[in-house]
């Protein structure tokens, strides 16, 4: 599906009042499918889960596998030792 | 309202949800969420893209179908909304039913059994017509075959007695079927209490030992269903199917078994003989 139909119908979802933590949850499978996936752009999918802001990866973080919380961790490794490094 | 960030992810969970091969994963996870929102209109919009955009290559059909099929099944499961009784009432259609039978009866398209248990205006008598021609082609039965045949019988008796009696005892729009579809077809006619002495003679002279003896298995089971029930059993006294007339060995009140007492059939004479020496 191309980029553009992907937002507007997950877009289209959410103004029709999916819940917010369902889309979450959904987000986490979807995380977690594509990494044990040999879909093509697996690789791509991981870079830019790698960049998401904390605060939504937050919400999405105890159903993560755990595999993927070390990739997140991995690619935040600077601020991930400045949380270390500030006890 | 959630971060755009995610709708890639999000809709990649969707499609992981409904739209692929079952795994492990699924039945801990997925399914569960996968349930949650089902019957959620805010999700209305991915379904509908399911279906605009389906070209049977995708596994969603079977996936949801196959999870209300379930759901129907349990006394407290999920019950499919409007919306889904809607989509799914169209997949039983005759027309459809034509075009997909053969997939239908060989186990697939669970969307076909879902529509068909969901339409409560089914046109019953010709998807059993559709369903009933594939069945001839392949000369046994199964139990889609045996529900619509189920629903036939409680929707409409009459159907099926004309059908029955156009159909076997005549020849009719279809060709002759195979024992088994005989045998299911007896034994649903006799069960409805359609059995009269002239239909019984011809199920007694059927070729098949094994439609025969569906006839009269059904007929003992139906023992209230007839006034004149010792009247019908005893037409099938002369079968020449050694397990018909054992069967009725087995199964006549003790004071019509003389009837059978001169047939050659060894099984049969041994069980006579064992209930006239029981006197039960």
């Amino acid at each position: 599906m191309i980029e553009t139909n992907v937002v507007n119908l997950v877009e289209s979802l959410s103004e029709a009042g999916a819940d917010d933590n369902i889309l979450y949850k959904l987000a986490t499978i979807g995380i977690n499918s594509a990494f044990n996936s040999y879909r093509a752009d697996r690789e791509q999918l991981m870079q830019e889960f790698g960049e998401l802001p904390k605060n939504i990866v937050f919400e999405m973080w105890d159903d993560l596998d755990s595999k993927i919380k070390v990739i997140y961790v991995d690619q935040n490794v600077a601020s991930f030792k400045e949380w270390l490094k500030n006890g | 309202m959630v971060d755009p960030k995610i709708y890639k992810f999000v809709l990649a969970g969707l499609e992981k949800t409904f739209n692929t091969a079952p795994s492990y994963y699924d039945k801990k996870v997925a399914d569960s969420v996968g349930n949650q929102i089902l019957n959620q209109s805010s999700f209305y919009p991915y379904f509908i893209h399911l279906f605009e955009s389906d070209n049977n290559s995708g596994y969603w059909k079977d996936r949801i179908s196959n999870t209300f099929n379930n759901e129907l099944d349990k006394e407290d499961g999920l019950r499919p909304s409007d919306f889904w009784v809607e989509k799914f009432v169209s997949y039983s259609s005759p027309e459809y039913i034509k075009r997909y039978g053969l997939s239908f009866i060989n186990g697939n398209c669970p969307w076909i059994d879902l529509g068909i248990k969901l339409n409560d205006n089914l046109k019953t008598f010709e998807v059993f017509e559709a369903i009933y021609s594939i069945v001839l082609e392949r000369g046994w039965t199964d139990n889609r075959y045996k529900n619509i045949l189920n629903r036939l019988v409680e929707e409409s008796p009459l159907s099926l007695k004309l059908f029955v009696e156009s159909n076997l005892f005549k020849s009719g729009k279809f060709g002759r079927p195979k024992p088994a579809v005989r045998g299911s077809l007896y034994a649903e006619y006799i069960k409805a209490g359609f059995l009269t002495k002239k239909t019984a003679r011809k199920i007694r002279s059927d070729s098949s030992s094994e439609a025969s003896l569906a006839g009269v298995q059904a007929l003992i089971a139906s023992e209230k269903a007839y006034d004149s029930y010792e009247d019908l059993l005893l037409c099938f006294t002369d079968s020449r199917h050694e397990y018909v007339v054992a069967e009725l060995a087995s199964n006549l009140p003790l004071y019509l078994i003389s009837s059978l007492l001169g047939t050659e059939f060894s099984y049969a004479k041994s069980i006579i003989e064992r209930r006239m020496t029981d006197g039960v």
